[in-house]
């Protein structure tokens, strides 16, 4: 297999509903908000079945093409929108109340538009010319191994739960690249969905709708322009801020990965003690002056839930502007100055978390029953707190570690490199 | 095994005995909790095998099949086969549980109940969702709906909570109920918790168990048997048939954990999860939490029964 025939078999876009020029002008962030709330309402509807068939609902993901979620961050050159990082969490959080398997893909596939900005502008032009966004999911672990060669690389690899695959149209898979038989940097291969083998191992419990499925890759020909040094992309200082105006493509990559990853938790969350809110307002009896008597203990679990839910919220959007505020003053933060502001991300899921366990310890046994949207949220927030990122163990130790200035730029990479994908 | 399951030698039984039957259990239990989610009820096989290792009759009255033992030994049971499967030892605590029930009613309607088998199974159902009693000569007619009834589908006999007064319960052949699937759960996947749908049913006099004597232990049973617990107040315990598997599946989790930290290497830094101190902290952690709960349970059974014997 040469470079040539590759380029050749590269994915062929399905045109049918992606907006003309003149509707992707019209969008603008609230549009976009009001949107995401129809999206969520049909997600909702098909939250159940599409966790049967253990991924995303077609027309929930046909919905969000032709609503324009995906031009959010597609640079303005190649026609998409650059919205900002609120917007992005308003949408994410707003879907993930109806379904956060959705919100999960979608947000990584929103997301990932920017992350391609980082690469070669040769990979840019090449894509972007072809398709007006990409649905592209990111995986890393275990990282494959990439051997260079004339042009470019020949990448092998088995990777895990690549979220997105299902409605992919490309990927990007992490690999290290092997110089004398030894692996030496990480880098980021963007291929076209279809040379990847996809095989289905997504039987879980939380996220089940995601269809994070494995794919696995046996020496393929990369391009080189195709490939990108990871370490550069995760801080955010490969391709883009070279050729795009916006401060977006300046963002610590790591950071924001953290904000897609955490916004269907805290979407999921607030839904979930909505939904409590709603049943201890149904169930109740009604009192002498007429209003529900709700059980005193009751009230308090859902006064804590509900604040734990936008605390979650609160700390997510701080940390969300922090890194904004960075890229702004085209400030590149060092890895110790990114991951004080993504434990932040990580205390907001720990939240997110805590507020459906609240509702959950409190919303008795029919709660469980699986068409039931409390037991749904649990399940997928406490799935999202399970990912390495939010591994609270994990997470405090590298904070003590950088508190106590003794942590070395080896553990760093490895936590943020964890999250991707 | 089946081959101990004559009468006479049960009396050599002892709890020790009953806790090897349900350790050697474990694998198979585990093994098959996969299917038993999916079945969304215990399989067949796992009741056969329950049957056969005699755990249905831990605790039924010696003269009506048992081997002799009581509650406190089903819970022990109970917390072995928790960790083999939740939801398989969550019916391996309900059916010797009810089986010890059944004790409770009078004579006349035991003798019905285990008139074909001393391997008779029967549910219990305490959620009534809606009940109508009328009066009918020598009994009463009844109908109604009741959820939640953990395996069920098994049952040859239902146990339905009737609101009243007194409140009582109403013991149900399986000709005069119908089950609802209706157990689509997250958790207990397996316990086959359905509804049960009773229409228009004559329950005679003899086979409706009066609960406030029940609690209170004033009933048949201490007449008949005189065990202990068929002396302690029924509200007094009831809830470790519910909190001794529990145990036992927070223990199998401990023991998976272990297993599976032993296992692990760390994403992309390649660190052995078993080296990292936060883990150690999880693990020791965890496991004093579940030896504190069993400690708990066993110490509260052991004052229940002393209490029992004094006859307080």
């Amino acid at each position: 297999m040469n470079i040539s025939s590759i380029s050749s078999r590269a994915a062929s876009p399905d045109a049918s509903d992606w907006l003309d020029e003149a509707e992707v002008a019209k969008l603008t962030p609230a549009m976009l908000v009001e949107r995401a709330r129809e999206i969520r309402d049909l997600a909702a509807s098909f939250a159940q079945e599409a966790e049967r068939m253990r991924r995303p609902a077609d027309a929930v993901i046909s919905a969000m093409r032709r609503a324009g979620i995906f031009y959010h961050f597609v640079p303005a050159r190649y026609g998409g929108r650059e919205f900002g990082l609120q917007t992005f969490i308003d949408i994410v959080t707003t879907v993930a109340e109806g379904c956060a398997s959705s919100a999960w893909v979608m947000s990584f596939y929103m997301q990932h538009n920017l992350l391609l900005s980082q690469f070669p502008l040769q990979a840019q032009e090449e894509i972007f010319s072809k398709y007006p966004y990409v649905l592209a999911p990111v995986t890393t672990a275990p990282p494959g191994k990439a051997v260079p060669v004339d042009g470019g690389y020949r990448l092998s690899g088995y990777w895990k739960y690549t979220s997105g695959v299902v409605h992919a149209n490309w990927l990007m898979l992490a690999a290290f690249v092997e110089r004398n038989n030894v692996p030496a940097e990480m880098r980021l291969f963007m291929l076209p969905v279809e040379q990847a083998r996809v095989i289905d191992k997504w039987y879980v419990d939380g996220l089940a709708a995601t269809g994070s499925q494995d794919v696995a890759v046996d020496n393929l020909i990369v391009p080189e322009h195709l490939s990108m040094e990871f370490e550069k992309i995760r801080s955010g200082v490969g391709h883009g801020k070279e050729m795009q105006q916006s401060h977006l493509f300046s963002l610590a990559v790591d950071v924001l990965l953290n904000v897609s990853s955490s916004s269907p938790a805290i979407g999921a969350a607030r839904a979930c003690v909505g939904h409590f809110r709603k049943r201890l307002l149904e169930r109740s009896p009604i009192g002498a002056d007429g209003k529900p008597d709700i059980r005193p203990s009751s009230m308090a679990r859902l006064a804590e839930a509900t604040l734990a839910a936008e605390t979650a919220e609160l700390l997510l959007r701080e940390a969300a502007d922090r890194a904004e505020a960075a890229a702004r003053a085209r400030q590149t933060l060092t890895a110790e100055q990114r991951l004080r502001i993504r434990s932040h991300i990580v205390y907001a899921v720990k939240h997110a978390k805590k507020a459906v366990q609240i509702v959950s310890d409190a919303a008795g046994t029919s709660a469980h029953s699986l068409d039931n949207p409390i037991q749904r949220a649990v399940r997928d927030v406490v799935m999202i707190s399970s990912h390495t990122v939010y591994d609270w163990d994990i997470a405090m130790d590298l904070l003590g570690r950088v508190l106590t200035d003794t942590v070395s730029e080896n553990m760093l990479l490895h936590h943020s490199a964890g999250q991707v994908g | 095994m089946a081959a101990n399951r004559s009468k006479d030698s049960f009396p050599s039984i002892t709890a020790t005995e009953m806790v090897k039957r349900a350790a050697a259990l474990v694998p198979v239990l585990r093994e098959r909790a996969g299917e038993c989610e999916t079945l969304r009820r215990i399989p067949d096989q796992t009741r056969d095998d329950f049957v056969q290792a005699d755990i249905m009759r831990i605790s039924q009255p010696v003269s009506r099949g048992g081997v002799g033992l009581d509650m406190d030994s089903v819970y022990e049971v109970a917390l072995e086969l928790g960790r083999g499967c939740g939801s398989s030892a969550w019916m391996g605590s309900f059916w010797p549980l009810h089986n010890w029930m059944i004790g409770l009613w009078s004579k006349a309607a035991q003798d019905e109940y285990w008139a074909k088998s001393p391997d008779t199974l029967s549910s219990t159902a305490w959620d009534t969702l809606t009940c109508k009693v009328e009066p009918a000569s020598g009994g009463i007619r009844l109908s109604g709906h009741w959820d939640f009834s953990s395996g069920i589908d098994h049952a040859d006999w239902a146990m339905l909570f009737v609101p009243g007064n007194p409140v009582g319960m109403a013991l149900v052949p399986r000709k005069d109920f119908r089950v609802l699937d209706t157990w689509h759960a997250t958790g207990l996947c397996g316990s086959g918790s359905n509804d049960v749908v009773v229409d228009s049913a004559f329950v005679p006099e003899h086979r409706i168990l009066n609960m406030e004597n029940a609690g209170n232990g004033r009933t048949a049973g201490r007449e008949l048997y005189g065990t202990p617990f068929y002396k302690l107040p029924l509200w007094m315990w009831l809830s470790y048939s519910l909190a001794a598997p529990v145990i036992g599946m927070a223990q199998g989790a401990v023991e998976s954990f272990e297993d599976l930290m032993r296992g692990r290497i760390e994403g992309l830094s390649g660190a052995r999860a078993a080296e990292r101190p936060a883990n150690h902290l999880r693990l020791a952690e965890s496991s004093a939490e579940v030896d504190a709960a069993r400690m708990l349970m066993r110490s509260n059974l052991r004052q229940l029964i002393e209490w029992a014997d004094a006859g307080v």
